[in-house]
C-alpha cells in the first residue's frame, strides 16, 4: 500500500534522509528504529508530506504522493504524535470530534449522525468512552494516548503512524496501548508504521523492523533479522546480550550496564 | 440532528436577548432620564426622541460593532496561535493606529480636512504596522508563528516610542486631542462611519464561519492541523487578515478600547467549550453587549462627566474575568 522509493528528505537542504526504500503491505505493522536524531520523525513527516522529498518518490496505493491533496492524504494517514500540547480546556469528546475533520463540509454547523457513530465507535474500542465528558489535560498519560489514538482512529485511516505511542507510559500502559494497536492491526487490518525506541517492544509488536542508522537504512527485515548484537553494537554503541523470550520467542535485547563504547573515539 | 437544531437556536436566541436587553436598558439611562415605557410606546418628548436616535442609538450600535468585532478578532488570533493571552492588540495594530491618528493630529490634518480623517489616519497607521508584520514574518512563503508575536510586540514598542516623541513635540490642545483618542470613545458623529463598522463586525462573523474547523483544527497545533488535511499557510493568511480588519476598523473608529478582545474569548471558552461553532458566535454576541453595557456604564457613573470607556472595560472586564476563574480553579 505504502511506497517509499529512493528517498532523499530533510530540512534546509541538508539531508537527514538518503535513498531510502521499502513497502508496506497492507494489514503490516512496521517498526522503525534507530538511535536519536536518526531521522524516524523526518520518515513520518515526508509520508505526511509535511515536508517535500528532495528526491526520490512515495506512492499510497500506487498513486505518486505528490498527486494526493492534503485532505485526500488525512483521510487514509492519521498520525498519532506524543508531543500534542494542550493549551485550551477540551473534552475528551470534543478532542476526538477532531479527527472528523477531514469529512466535513465548510460550514457544516452539525455533526452527522455517521460522524456521531464513528466518534462513539472511536472512544469505545479505546476503551476512553466512559471519559468522554473529561477534560482530556486531566486524564493521566495512559488515558491521554488512548484518547490520541481514539481520534486517529475518527479519521478512518487505512494507515496510521505512531510516533513513540509508548513513551512515558508505565509498562502496564505501554502492553495496553500496543496491544490495541495490535488488535486494530487484527480486526480492522489497519496497516501500522510505528517508531519505537523500545527495542524490546518492537520485537515484540512488530512484523518487520527498519532500523535507521546514518541518515540510511540500516537494516530492514523481521525483528529475529534485525535485532542481533552485532547490528546493535554498530548503530547504537552498546554492548547487549540478545536472547530470545521463553514465551514468544522474539528476540529480546538485554543491556549489559557499563559497556557502552566511547562515543568520543567514534 | 433535531435535537442538535433546536439547541442551537436556543444558543442565538439566549444570545439575542442578552444583546436587546443590555441595548434597551442602555438606550433608557442616561444624564437625562427617559422612561423605559415611554421608549417603547413611542410617547416620549420630541427631545427626548431625538436623544434616543440621534445619540444613544447610533451609540449602542457602534458600541455592539466595536465589541464584537475585537471579541471575534480575539477568538481568531488566540484560537491562531494557541496563546490564551494573544489578544487583537498584541501583534502592534493598535500601536500603528495610535501613531497614525498622533500623526493626524500632530500634522492637523483634522483641521485641514473635514470628516473622520483622523478614523482614516488610524486606519492608515494600522494597516502599515499588519503590512509589516506580515512580510517580515514571512520565510520562504511560510509565517513563523513565535516570530509574528515578537515583531508585533516590538513594533508595538516603537510606535509607543514614536507616539510619545509626538507629544513631547506637539502643542498642548493636540497633546489633549491624542490622550483622549488612546482612551477610547464611542461617541462618533459619523454614522456612515457606524454603517461601515457594523458591516466590517457581520462580515466578520461570517468569513470566520467559513474557517470554522481550520480554527478547531489549528487548537492542537499547527502540525496536528497539517495531519487533518488543512492548508496552514493559507489559512493563517486568511485569518491574519481577517483579524486585522476587524482590529483595524474598531481602532480607527473608536480608539484603544483594550480587554475585550482578551477576556471575552476567555470567558465565553469557559461556558461553551472549544468548538469554535458556539465559541465565534457567543463570543461575538456577548463581546457586543460586554461593550454596550461598559458604554453605559461610561456615561452615566458621574454624570454629567464621562468615563473613558477603556477603564470600564478594564476595570469590570478583569475582575469578571479574576473570578470565573477562581471559581473554575475552585
Amino acid at each position: 500500500m505504502l511506497q517509499v522509493d529512493k528517498l532523499c528528505c530533510g530540512y534546509d537542504k541538508k539531508p537527514v534522509l538518503e535513498d531510502i526504500s521499502f513497502n508496506i503491505n497492507q494489514g503490516e505493522v512496521v517498526g522503525i528504529i534507530g538511535p536519536n536524531g536518526a531521522g524516524k520523525t523526518t520518515l513520518f513527516r515526508a509520508i505526511t508530506k509535511l515536508i517535500t522529498p528532495q528526491k526520490g518518490e512515495i506512492f499510497l496505493f500506487g498513486k505518486n504522493m505528490a498527486q494526493i491533496s492534503a485532505e485526500e492524504l488525512s483521510r487514509k494517514i492519521a498520525v498519532v504524535s506524543q508531543d500534542i500540547n494542550f493549551v485550551f480546556n477540551m473534552t475528551v469528546r470534543e478532542f476526538v470530534a477532531l479527527g472528523r475533520i477531514p469529512y466535513q463540509q465548510r460550514l457544516q454547523f452539525f455533526e452527522s449522525s455517521s460522524d456521531e457513530h464513528i466518534i462513539d465507535y472511536a472512544m469505545k474500542i479505546t476503551d476512553v468512552y466512559e471519559l468522554k465528558h473529561r477534560d482530556i489535560s486531566t486524564l493521566s498519560g495512559g488515558e491521554r494516548q488512548l484518547a490520541i489514538i481514539a481520534k486517529a482512529l475518527a479519521q478512518q485511516p487505512q494507515l496510521i503512524l505512531l510516533d513513540e505511542p509508548t513513551v512515558y507510559l508505565d509498562i502496564s500502559h505501554q502492553v495496553q496501548v500496543l496491544d490495541l494497536v495490535r488488535r486494530l492491526n487484527r480486526e480492522k487490518q489497519l496497516s501500522v508504521i510505528v517508531i519505537l525506541h523500545e527495542l524490546n517492544l518492537a520485537s515484540e509488536y512488530c512484523d518487520r523492523l527498519i532500523l535507521l542508522h546514518k541518515r540510511k537504512i540500516h537494516s530492514l527485515g523481521a525483528p529475529d533479522e534485525v535485532l542481533n548484537y552485532r547490528t546493535i553494537e554498530e548503530v547504537y554503541n552498546t554492548v547487549v546480550v540478545v536472547q530470545p523470550n521463553p514465551v514468544s520467542k522474539k528476540p529480546n535485547v538485554l543491556i549489559v550496564p557499563g559497556m557502552q563504547k566511547n562515543r568520543r573515539k567514534k | 440532528m433535531k435535537t442538535k437544531i433546536i439547541k442551537a437556536l436556543a444558543l442565538c436566541f439566549i444570545l439575542l436577548v442578552i444583546v436587546i436587553m443590555v441595548a434597551v436598558f442602555s438606550l433608557s439611562v442616561g444624564a437625562s432620564k427617559i422612561a423605559l415605557k415611554d421608549i417603547l410606546s413611542g410617547n416620549a418628548s420630541p427631545s427626548a426622541m431625538s436623544i434616543i436616535y440621534q445619540i444613544r442609538l447610533p451609540r449602542i450600535v457602534l458600541g455592539f460593532a466595536v465589541g464584537s468585532a475585537l471579541a471575534l478578532a480575539g477568538v481568531i488570533l488566540q484560537g491562531m496561535f494557541r496563546n490564551p493571552l494573544v489578544e487583537p492588540y498584541t501583534l502592534g495594530i493598535s500601536g500603528g493606529a495610535a501613531l497614525g491618528v498622533a500623526l493626524g493630529i500632530a500634522l492637523k490634518l483634522n483641521r485641514f480636512f473635514r470628516g473622520s480623517v483622523l478614523s482614516l489616519a488610524g486606519f492608515a497607521g494600522a494597516a502599515v504596522v499588519v503590512i509589516l508584520v506580515y512580510f517580515l514574518s514571512r520565510k520562504r512563503g511560510i509565517i513563523r508563528m513565535q516570530g509574528f508575536l515578537l515583531l508585533g510586540v516590538m513594533l508595538s514598542y516603537i510606535c509607543a516610542s514614536m507616539m510619545m516623541l509626538i507629544m513631547a513635540l506637539v502643542r498642548a490642545e493636540d497633546l489633549q486631542g491624542i490622550i483622549f483618542w488612546t482612551m477610547g470613545s464611542l461617541e462618533q458623529p459619523n454614522l456612515f462611519l457606524i454603517k461601515l463598522m457594523l458591516s466590517v463586525s457581520v462580515a466578520g462573523l461570517v468569513f470566520s464561519y467559513y474557517f470554522c474547523r481550520e480554527l478547531n483544527a489549528f487548537s492542537l497545533g499547527q502540525e496536528q492541523a497539517q495531519y487533518l488535511g488543512i492548508n496552514t499557510e493559507k489559512v493563517k493568511n486568511n485569518l491574519f487578515f481577517l483579524a486585522s480588519l476587524l482590529t483595524g476598523m474598531s481602532v480607527s473608529v473608536s480608539g484603544i478600547i483594550g480587554f475585550v478582545g482578551l477576556v471575552i474569548p476567555h470567558c465565553v471558552r469557559f461556558i461553551t467549550g472549544a468548538d469554535h461553532k458556539k465559541l465565534l458566535i457567543s463570543s461575538y454576541f456577548i463581546g457586543g453587549a460586554f461593550l454596550i453595557f461598559c458604554d453605559t456604564l461610561a456615561r452615566t457613573l458621574i454624570t454629567p462627566l464621562e468615563l473613558p470607556v477603556g477603564v470600564i472595560t478594564g476595570v469590570a472586564g478583569g475582575c469578571f474575568f479574576i473570578f470565573i476563574l477562581l471559581k473554575k480553579t475552585g
